[in-house]
């Protein structure tokens, strides 16, 4: 995987966890929502702990967060698209 | 520049009109979508309500009349700045947040440099922007509310998804067999593709595809600034698409490279696919060729 600016996953779950308690706190979302998200925020962060220090990965499935090439971004050619990329 | 998919739509599927463009929602569950929808709402407009610069009333134009001073603001508007901030740094200030008066008066401005980044001091919950410096977070904030609504619906809802605003795509969650399917295609007579990215991964596309200025009827210009100069940044590219690990990672970095122009390849991070100003394509760091 090409280097990231910075760690944008672990960031943006820390981020989401939140506004989502920001939310929650106005009374626009559950405050269930903020519990399940903080419980997501640690498991990623420690999945991805364990991936960065050259642990086997033992998922089964391929479609689960990791890339199914190196670089995550793989021929699509022929496929039905799902959405569009495009400057606005 | 709203220009509305032709992509087709099912039960997994809800699009609509948004911050003059489309958004586009996707699911792995369609029985998730409607509580998919009112979540990427609510997110939507806890963005807006913090920093559209087209309304007076949000959080980030009331910070115009602190005048220079201190001011506490709520921990989204925060982040966003933060950011724009670092968004910013690494990029080393091809990719500024402090564009705002500057594309305010786009095309009838000055040729000066943007007032920059580090004029702007944040420390805890307080900003501090200097008086006549205004800013713009509309790109970041886009892909800021793509990862944000990727995240809440993948977290909350039990369900894969991949939301697009105006073509900045996130997803989250997992991924339907083989990856998501994405064209990338900037317009009807452009180059384009289909790829397909891993779970958790995101796109974005920055364009230089030229549109008339609200105050100028009689000119098409671009709206990727060079801070350098405060005016359109030179056309290598018309259209670079970059794939990273989140939305405003691939955000910034093809803003940037639009910036840099020629430079751009040798500075892009993730997968890239850039079309030159005379429509040949070149990919960079394991896009698909």
């Amino acid at each position: 995987m090409t280097q990231q600016m910075y760690p944008a996953r672990d960031r943006g779950l820390r981020r989401v966890v939140l506004i989502t308690t920001t939310l929650a706190a106005a009374g626009l979302v559950g405050t269930g929502a903020a519990a399940v998200l903080a419980h997501a925020d640690s498991t990623t962060t420690s999945t991805k702990t364990t991936n960065t220090s050259n642990t086997t990965n033992t998922s089964n499935t391929s479609n689960t967060g990791n890339s199914n090439t190196d670089s995550g971004v793989s021929s699509g050619s022929g496929s039905a698209a799902q959405a569009q990329s495009a400057g606005s | 520049m709203a220009h509305p998919t032709l992509l087709p739509t099912g039960p997994d599927t809800d699009e609509w009109q948004i911050w003059t463009t489309t958004a586009r929602l996707v699911v792995t569950d369609p029985a998730a979508l409607p509580a998919a929808r009112r979540l990427v709402d609510i997110a939507l407009a806890a963005v807006d309500d913090a920093c559209n610069r087209f309304r007076p009333d949000s959080e980030l134009r009331r910070l115009e009349l602190a005048h220079g001073r201190p001011t506490t603001i709520s921990p989204l508007l925060a982040e966003l700045i933060d950011t724009a901030l670092i968004a910013a740094q690494h990029t080393g200030g091809d990719v500024d947040p402090t564009l705002g008066l500057a594309l305010e008066i786009l095309g009838d401005g000055p040729v000066r440099a943007a007032p920059g980044w580090q004029q702007i001091r944040r420390q805890g919950n307080e900003v501090t922007i200097p008086a006549g410096v205004r800013l713009d977070l509309g790109a970041i904030g886009k892909a800021f509310a793509a990862d944000l609504c990727a995240t809440l619906v993948a977290s909350s809802c039990d369900t894969g998804v991949l939301i697009s605003l105006g073509g900045d795509i996130a997803t989250a969650g997992k991924a339907p067999a083989g990856g998501w399917s994405v064209l990338v295609c900037d317009g009807p007579d452009e180059p384009s593709c289909t790829v397909r990215i891993a779970a958790g991964m995101a796109m974005a596309t920055s364009s230089t595809r030229r549109f008339h200025p609200p105050h100028l009827s009689d000119r098409l210009l671009h709206h990727i600034l060079d801070p350098r100069t405060c005016q359109p940044a030179t056309t290598a590219w018309r259209t670079v698409s970059v794939a990273a690990q989140s939305c405003v990672d691939a955000n910034t970095q093809s803003t940037a490279a639009i910036v840099r122009g020629l430079d751009a390849p040798s500075r892009v991070e993730g997968p890239a696919r850039l079309v030159a100003a005379d429509g040949s394509v070149r990919t960079i760091n394991g896009w698909p060729r």
